[in-house]
């Protein structure tokens, strides 16, 4: 009897406790409220400004992706992936599209990993490797794919030695919408939390920071998740107050997310952009408001100190746009010439600690 | 023993016809379906022939940012290649690679940032406009299609080219 009785009291107990667990876990999203009536003004000067060489063989649309490495800039635009030195000047692609070795079908994504670049190709589900001059090194197909359970990756990151990619729709199979994969591409771990549910291909968006952390977005909910224990958990809420996007919408699946806007274009409101990143317990993101404005929030995360930051360039030339990439003490954030629309993009300079004066 | 070799054999006789028929229906399907997408796309092209594109409000805008009216365009006897940024690329490409002379074509995109436009020009060899509405889409401007316009500012040689199908394409350029 006193058997059933301890049986009976330590189920009781466990189950509390699960019960708690589950509790704290949903307490742990952090509103980030923004405060527009303190919107701060960062200008930025001439000296500044790198104005990325146009040429022929260098012409940009919008960046994807940029990463500094050895007095270079690489930036990853749709399918081309270029190298322009410090000062703007362009110096070469690093490979083409093709069919031939070492070349791509399409850039989903790229990073620079022990001093060599990496493409990742979704159309040839390859990893490509490359020196920093560009020279081909080696290509790891990923064609171990259990096509019952998983799909291809869509984008791949580094996590450490393991990988970590985001993966793409695959119809009625339940696909989580992250996985991790072990250091040779050849198995995989669904992260749970999140599924892919619809079949709009829409950008999310990934950064993994150098402490392994993996911080996971997409459109319209202005919400960042964060990996827990292999499970995607929303961490922070940007509260826009009452300019953001309604909860009712902001709620819904991604497409009828999507769709819902595209079929009420007369709706404004402010909502995060594709772009964040974590540096130095500071969580930096952009976002676009009204008339496509663009603002720069920094959110120190042990003490939730937030700042809106509005940038401005000499005589309002740049038009500033949400793509940012920190750069060690310095943040390079993508404009676009107003008085010449066929130049290329040019990068602003921020320093982070200007951004502390702004403050004080 | 006799009567198991005759069932058997009848047994084999029937699976082979069975995949034989099943092969049959399968590719009369296929070559069914795709004759009803042709026929589908033949109703949606007579719709659109003969409609006054000039006189609309449509503002188009090219690659240095000014925005212009398409009757202000010298556009008569171009091929006009008309999707958006979010259509299918393969299939836009094969539309753009498929008119050879680069003179003959002009695309309208929708919903592409003014930036971009001289980016595609330099890539396609041609000239290119921002178009986000138009009053002869269909499927929202996604699927891609082809179309001139006449003296009189009318759209005419509507055609939606079809990937599976380069042949009617060539036919049509």
């Amino acid at each position: 009897m006193r058997i059933k009785r301890t049986i009976i009291a330590l189920w009781l107990v466990s189950i509390i406790f699960c019960f708690s667990s589950c509790r704290s876990k949903t307490l742990e999203i952090r509103a980030i409220a923004l405060d527009f009536n303190n919107v701060l003004t960062i200008n930025v000067n001439e000296e500044d400004i790198i104005n990325l060489e146009t040429t022929t063989k260098s012409l940009l649309y919008d960046i994807c992706g940029l990463s500094v490495e050895k007095g270079s800039i690489y930036i990853q635009s749709r399918n081309h992936l270029r190298v322009f030195d410090l000062q703007g000047k362009y110096i070469q692609d690093i490979s083409s599209r093709g069919h031939g070795e070492g070349e791509y079908r399409r850039i989903s994504n790229f990073f620079i990993k022990e001093g060599n670049i990496f493409i990742y190709d979704f159309d040839s589900q390859s990893l490509f490797k490359y020196g920093l001059d560009g020279l081909f090194i080696s290509r790891t197909r990923i064609d171990n794919i259990d096509a019952n359970k998983m799909t291809p990756p869509s984008a791949l990151f580094p996590c450490g030695k393991d990988w970590i990619s985001v993966n793409c729709y695959g119809g009625d199979r339940n696909i989580p919408t992250l996985s991790i994969w072990d250091e040779t591409l050849h198995t995989s771990k669904a992260v749970k939390g999140r599924f892919l549910n619809s079949g709009t291909s829409f950008y999310d968006k990934l950064f993994v920071s150098e402490d392994r952390s993996v911080l996971y977005w997409e459109p319209l909910c202005d919400t960042i998740f964060e990996i827990k224990d292999y499970s995607l958990t929303p961490t922070y809420k940007i509260d826009f107050g009452e300019k953001s996007l309604q909860n009712n919408i902001a709620v819904k699946p991604i497409d009828e997310r999507l769709s819902y806007l595209a079929s009420h274009p007369e709706i404004s409101f402010y909502g995060m952009a594709r772009w964040f990143q974590r540096c130095n317990g500071n969580l930096y993101f952009s976002f676009v408001g009204p008339g496509k404005r663009v603002f720069l929030c920094r959110y120190n995360e042990a003490t939730g100190n937030t700042l809106v930051f509005s940038i401005t360039t000499p005589l309002g030339n740049y038009s500033v746009q949400p793509f940012f990439y920190i750069d060690n003490d310095r943040l390079l954030m993508e404009a676009h010439n107003e008085n010449d629309m066929t130049v290329n993009p040019s990068l602003l300079i921020i320093q982070l600690k200007d951004l502390d004066h702004e403050n004080d | 023993m006799k009567m198991i070799r005759i069932c058997f054999l009848l047994i084999l006789c029937s699976v082979t016809i069975c995949g034989i028929s099943c092969k049959r229906s399968e590719s009369h399907r296929s070559g069914n379906s795709l004759e009803s997408v042709h026929k589908a796309d033949s109703i949606e092209c007579l719709k659109h022939i003969g409609t006054l594109i000039t006189e609309d409000s449509v503002i188009i805008t090219s690659s240095d940012g000014k925005d212009h009216y398409i009757g202000d365009l010298a556009l008569n006897d171009k091929i006009i290649v008309r999707f958006s940024v979010f259509a299918c690329k393969p299939c836009v490409d094969f539309i753009v690679n498929g008119v050879s002379n680069r003179n003959e074509l002009v695309v309208f995109i929708a919903k592409s940032p003014v930036y971009d436009l001289h980016v595609y020009e330099a890539e396609m060899n041609c000239t290119v406009f921002n178009v986000d509405r138009m009053i002869i889409d269909f499927d929202e401007g996604l699927t891609p299609y082809v179309f001139k316009i006449d003296d009189e500012g009318r759209v005419r040689d509507y055609y939606i080219p079809r990937r599976e199908n380069p042949t009617r394409y060539m036919e049509y350029l």
